[in-house]
């Protein structure tokens, strides 16, 4: 029975439905309880599913769960099925466990919120959509959990929608996603016009038989499976923060904490990767479609990393280390090291929620406030804290031992020794790897910046704040504590190739997503090395900078270099380049078309015009309504006097034949209208006034004597009203 | 006499009560004239009833003068209820349903 993969997404789903619909009868104690046993159960079935279950099916494919047909019109059926195979049950365990800790965290970080159910609801809708998305087999169920996601996600950013600021951060999330998901629709209807189908395990089979269907060539001389999956990486990077459609996610961290990393660091945004993963066999048909996914995903690394040198907001730090980290993992799926890309998701998983949780417990502390200029000193009265943050640093800097040294290397390494890009593309690996190894410096540099400025020297707070520093509760503790343990250990899975024990997560892989890289291990040595030369590059860095406090160096750099400063802390000025190159003429457009097409056209013309009409018809039709009984008694005798007339009137001949031959006329009218009661008919032949035949029947004919012009009359009489009618023509006789 | 003199008879009492009850404003003289209407009918079917030598329009011509005795009443009734109401019977004043 446990076997069965609906209960998984479910259990969110239903407690969701349940808390938005009666959470707030209940009293917090209930509702943190329902929410957390929900996802509790969900990691439970999923953990049983993948740990007893799938290892036996796990080279046939995995378990599946058809729930139903969703929808089927001519050749096309849609299944509600769902799938767990090597990477989705991964995907799966991932959500479930970070979902469950993050929710235990909840319950202490939102202990104090007025809206405790509904945040609760939202958090378990967004499980549900999420398991959805991930187990999903065909890619019209995965777009559900797509935009489910999607929604929980505008939902929550918005949570404290309050204030305006996070209303519209909300919205611009969802709107830039909207622009991924059209990516996503196009791409998934261009598979389905190649394959015929949306089943994902079809479409990979058909892309590892390398296809004719997905070969050809579709638009610029580039085959359909380089545009599908171009599309498909478009929505990608939506969800994924990825340039160009980054921008919301650092305005995401408007939401509450807890959501940051849940959905915004650990789950939701890696929803990308996990899509390019699960149709990788697609991307490798397509060479320049990964080639772009290498670069775009190298190039987000660097930038992210860049920008998040200067924010001064402990979350928006973390959220362009998000990003950047993204970027790492879209270069190892980019690569063709699926296996190297998922490695990195797993372990950025633990630490970067560990991360953001940690933001959580020191805004906690702080009373609301993230501005890192305003801590310092904080490992002292946040000592649990501060260990976890310890750990999850040095784990996403890279330094051995940790997670993160592990899955960084993965990919690094693989981007060097790819060989999916053939010739012409050959440059993009070593290109996208030398960028990952700057970005890395980076990432030491930033995240050792945030801790240096956190947690060492002199606490820069406010005194009243500084008075009520104090650690988390356990609540809040606990699920650090054990998001820190992964962080240190989540590793383990992938150590390289060569060492015992080596390349766990990628043999695990092998079955959904190809088999590893082969990687020498001279390379592998080398690229550990530098990496950890630069990790260790960058803290030292960071501490000469900014160790117990922004130091003489880095405000001599910030004087030598204000307008670069300036430059990186405004974020690139993308949003203002969005806001003039696409958000203004947006909004121009739609205020012209509100003006014009709305305001004129459908209200004053479509609307506004029947209306008039209407009203103007009844208008002149009022002023047949005099209220006076005599002229109502006037058109009524009219009306009666027509009526008598019609019923009377005999019926009018449509047709008038004569035939002349010689001196013979024969003529025969048909009746024009069909009526009960015969007529009687009366022909005069020669004009005299006589009627020369009589009778019912509607014809005659006469031989006329000489020739000449005469007159012929034919009255048609009704018997029953003693009413008749006259026809007359002149007709030559020869 | 013969029949067409009778018709001629009634179709001028016909249009004199016509013209009444289209022409004049007093209720009680439209009344009036609707009786009149009535008595031209009247007077056609025993025209006709003579001539034909059917007894059926004589009988059609008691049905019609209780009629009319009924309707009579019931108009004159509503005449008293409107004058009572409304202190007139001129129908020009008696328009409530002008649109």
């Amino acid at each position: 029975m446990l076997s069965q993969l609906r209960i998984i997404p479910l259990l969110p789903l239903l407690s969701a439905a349940y808390l938005i619909l009666a959470g707030r009868h209940h009293s917090r104690r209930v509702v943190h309880h329902v929410a957390c046993m929900a996802v509790g159960a969900a990691l439970l079935v999923s953990a049983d599913a993948f740990f007893f279950a799938l290892p036996a099916l796990v080279e046939s494919g995995g378990l599946t769960d058809v729930v139903g047909t969703w929808f089927a019109s001519g050749d096309l059926r849609v299944d509600l099925a769902l799938r767990m195979d090597a990477l989705s049950g991964l995907m799966c365990l991932v959500v479930t466990f970070v979902g469950a800790l993050i929710h235990i965290y909840s319950t202490g970080y939102m202990a104090h919120d007025e809206d405790y159910a509904r945040f609760f609801a939202y958090l378990n809708l967004f499980c549900g959509a999420m398991l959805l998305l991930v187990l999903g087999d065909s890619l019209p169920v995965m777009f559900i959990g797509w935009e489910g996601v999607g929604l929980c996600s505008y939902l929550l950013i918005g949570f404290w929608y309050g204030e305006a600021a996070n209303a519209s951060a909300g919205k611009k999330a969802f709107i830039t996603n909207r622009v991924g998901d059209l990516g996503f629709l196009i791409g998934m209807f261009l598979l389905f016009r190649a394959a015929s189908t949306f089943d994902i395990p079809a479409i990979v089979d058909t892309a590892r038989a390398g296809s004719a269907t997905l070969t050809a060539t579709l638009w610029w001389g580039q085959p359909v499976a380089f545009w599908a999956a171009l599309f498909l990486f478009l929505g990608a990077a939506g969800k994924s923060a990825q340039i160009p459609l980054y921008v919301w996610l650092p305005d995401a961290m408007a939401g509450p904490t807890p959501v940051s990393a849940l959905i915004h660091a650990a789950t939701m945004v890696t929803a990308g990767v996990y899509m390019v993963a699960r149709l990788g066999a697609l991307y490798l048909l397509a060479p320049a479609a990964l080639a772009v996914v290498a670069v775009v995903g190298a190039l987000t690394a660097l930038f992210a990393a860049v920008i998040a040198f200067a924010q001064n907001d402990f979350k928006k730090v973390l959220a362009y280390s998000t990003i950047s980290q993204l970027g790492f993992m879209f270069v190892g799926v980019g690569t063709g090291n699926f296996a190297g890309g998922i490695f990195h998701l797993f372990t950025h998983a633990f630490f970067k929620a560990g991360l953001f949780l940690c933001a959580g417990s020191v805004m906690h502390a702080m009373a609301g406030s993230g501005d890192i200029t305003r801590m310092g000193g904080l490992c002292r009265k946040l000592p649990w804290t501060t260990w976890v943050f310890r750990i999850c640093w040095l784990a996403i800097c890279g330094v051995p031992v940790f997670s993160g040294f592990f899955s960084k290397d993965a990919i690094v390494t693989g981007a060097f020794a790819t060989e999916v890009f053939g010739p012409h593309l050959g440059w993009v690996g070593p290109a996208a790897g030398a960028g990952l190894l700057a970005a890395a410096l980076g990432t030491a540099f930033y995240m050792s910046r945030l801790y240096f400025l956190v947690f060492t020297g002199e606490c820069r707070a406010d005194p009243h704040t500084r008075e009520h520093l104090h650690e988390s509760p356990i609540e809040m503790v606990g699920p650090l504590l054990v998001l820190g343990l992964g962080a240190l250990l989540a590793g383990v899975v992938g150590l390289p190739s060569g060492w015992p024990h080596g390349d766990l997560i990628g043999h695990w892989l092998a079955p959904a997503v190809g088999r590893s890289l082969e990687v020498s291990s001279g390379l592998e040595w080398r690229v550990m090395a530098g990496s950890t030369a630069i990790a260790l590059a960058g803290i030292g860095l960071a501490r000469l900078f900014f160790g117990g406090g922004a130091r003489e160096p880095a405000r001599r750099f910030v004087a030598a270099l204000p307008r670069l400063v300036a430059v990186v802390r405004g974020k690139f000025f993308v949003d203002e380049i969005y806001q003039g190159l696409v958000v203004r003429p947006m909004r121009g457009l739609s205020r012209l078309l509100f003006l014009v097409v709305d305001r004129i056209l459908i209200d004053r013309l479509l609307v506004g015009g029947w209306a008039v009409l209407v009203e103007s018809m009844g208008r002149l039709l009022r002023l047949l309504q005099v209220g006076d009984v005599q002229r109502y008694l006037a058109v009524f005798a009219i009306g009666l006097a027509a009526l008598v007339y019609v019923m009377a009137r005999p019926a009018t001949p449509s047709e008038v034949k004569i035939r002349v031959e010689g001196r013979n006329l024969a003529v025969e009218l048909s009746d024009g209208e069909a009526r009960p009661g015969k007529l009687d008919y009366g022909f005069d032949f020669d004009g005299d006034g006589r009627e020369d035949v009589l009778g019912p029947t509607p014809s005659a004919s006469w031989s006329y004597a000489r020739p000449g012009r005469y007159r012929l009359r034919v009255r048609i009489t009704d018997p029953q009203w003693n009413t008749s009618r006259t026809i007359e023509r002149s007709i030559d006789i020869r | 006499m013969p029949t067409y003199a009778y018709i001629l008879v009634s179709l001028a009492l016909f249009f004199v009560g016509t013209a009444g009850v289209f022409l004049r404003r007093n209720a009680l003289i439209v009344l009036m004239s609707v009786e009149l209407q009535l008595a031209a009918g009247t007077l056609a079917l025993l025209a006709f009833s003579r001539a034909l030598g059917d007894q059926r329009g004589h009988v059609f011509a008691f049905f019609v003068m209780a009629i009319a005795a009924a309707e009579a009443a019931v108009g004159l009734a509503v005449v008293v209820s409107v004058f009572r109401t409304r202190r007139t019977t001129s129908l020009d004043e008696v328009n409530d349903l002008k649109g």
